[in-house]
């Protein structure tokens, strides 16, 4: 009579296994959770903007509050709730076309809030912006689309007259993305911090790891009243 | 501006990164983004190729425009790194 042994799904998961099988669940982990150092980058307004080119013929689309809905034939509809929550927040976006079709987007906002993928909170007084999901379809990458992109949304605080500086963020392993922002359009560092990031998903900010203190991410930065005052 | 690290090697691997013809063009101090010669994804490369070539590691810190908006200004920056 052969015996089958009996293993239960608890016996598995406390099972000594060999170092390869260790190193193997490690890389999934953290795959599934990372601590990314990331930057915070400003851009003032008063900075030139380079002239830009994508390689491609691009066409762009700006989204406001109460404009046309003429966004929803471009984006696809899973990402229908996204654009109806930024265009509830006052924020503004421009949407690359390649072809007639959805090549990526970049947005800005006025308003203070979470950013539900990298959960990062950029505080802002009242004369800054924050630049965010600039995002452009991986198979259109690198063809300058996201410069298109970056400098339409900087040309927008920049003639809007009421916005000094905007913010961003860049992981600092994003070599493309830095140097699109610090040396092509000359962002300038002004803190930085780890992120935990959940299943290449979620996000937020490990806690106290903003250097230095002072900053878009921190309770004191030009969006607190001490600051204001002192600038004043 | 004499620098060590020839402006003649930057235009090298310029010039297989954007084609020798536009390289032939630029000047040493043209300013590159601002005219247009070449963009962050080029930018990238070169930088990848110098850093090889160069055995420096470009960081957060270098991430100014100043150090690399001509070719004479990569030149300069890339002596200051490697000390010479």
């Amino acid at each position: 009579m052969s015996v089958r042994p009996i293993v239960t799904r608890r016996m598995a998961r406390i099972a000594p296994r060999s170092g390869r099988d260790q190193r193997i669940d490690l890389t999934k982990l953290r795959r599934v959770l990372e601590v990314v150092k990331t930057d915070v980058v400003e851009w003032p307004t008063t900075r030139s903007l380079p002239p830009v080119k994508a390689r491609v013929p691009t066409e762009l689309l700006r989204v406001e509050p109460g404009s046309a809905s003429q966004w929803r034939a471009i984006v696809p509809a899973r990402q229908h709730r996204d654009v109806e929550t930024f265009l509830r927040r006052g924020d503004v976006g421009y949407l690359a076309t390649v072809g007639g079709e959805f090549a990526g987007w970049v947005w800005m906002s006025r308003q203070t809030h979470r950013d539900p993928w990298s959960g990062l909170t950029i505080r802002l007084a009242d004369d800054e912006a924050y630049s965010y999901a600039l995002w452009v379809k991986e198979d259109l990458r690198p063809q300058g689309i996201a410069a298109v992109l970056m400098t339409a949304i900087l040309k927008e605080a920049k003639e809007a007259g009421n916005i000094a500086r905007v913010y961003g963020w860049v992981d600092q392993h994003n070599r493309q993305s830095a140097f699109l922002l610090r040396i092509v359009f000359g962002f300038a560092h002004v803190q930085s911090l780890q992120r935990l990031h959940l299943a290449r998903r979620w996000g937020g900010q490990v806690p106290f790891s903003a250097r230095p203190a002072f900053g878009p991410l921190s309770r004191a930065g030009h969006h607190a009243a001490e600051a204001q005052r002192d600038r004043l | 501006m004499t620098t060590s690290t020839s402006t003649a090697q930057i235009r090298d691997i310029l010039a297989s990164i954007i084609g020798s013809d536009v390289v032939q063009t630029t000047s040493d101090d043209e300013l590159v983004f601002q005219e247009g010669v070449i963009d962050s994804m080029h930018l990238v490369e070169l930088v990848a190729t110098l850093e090889d070539q160069c055995g420096v590691t470009v960081d957060g810190a270098d991430l100014q425009p100043e150090n690399f908006e001509s070719i004479s200004a990569m030149a300069a920056y890339l002596d200051r790194k490697s000390g010479r």
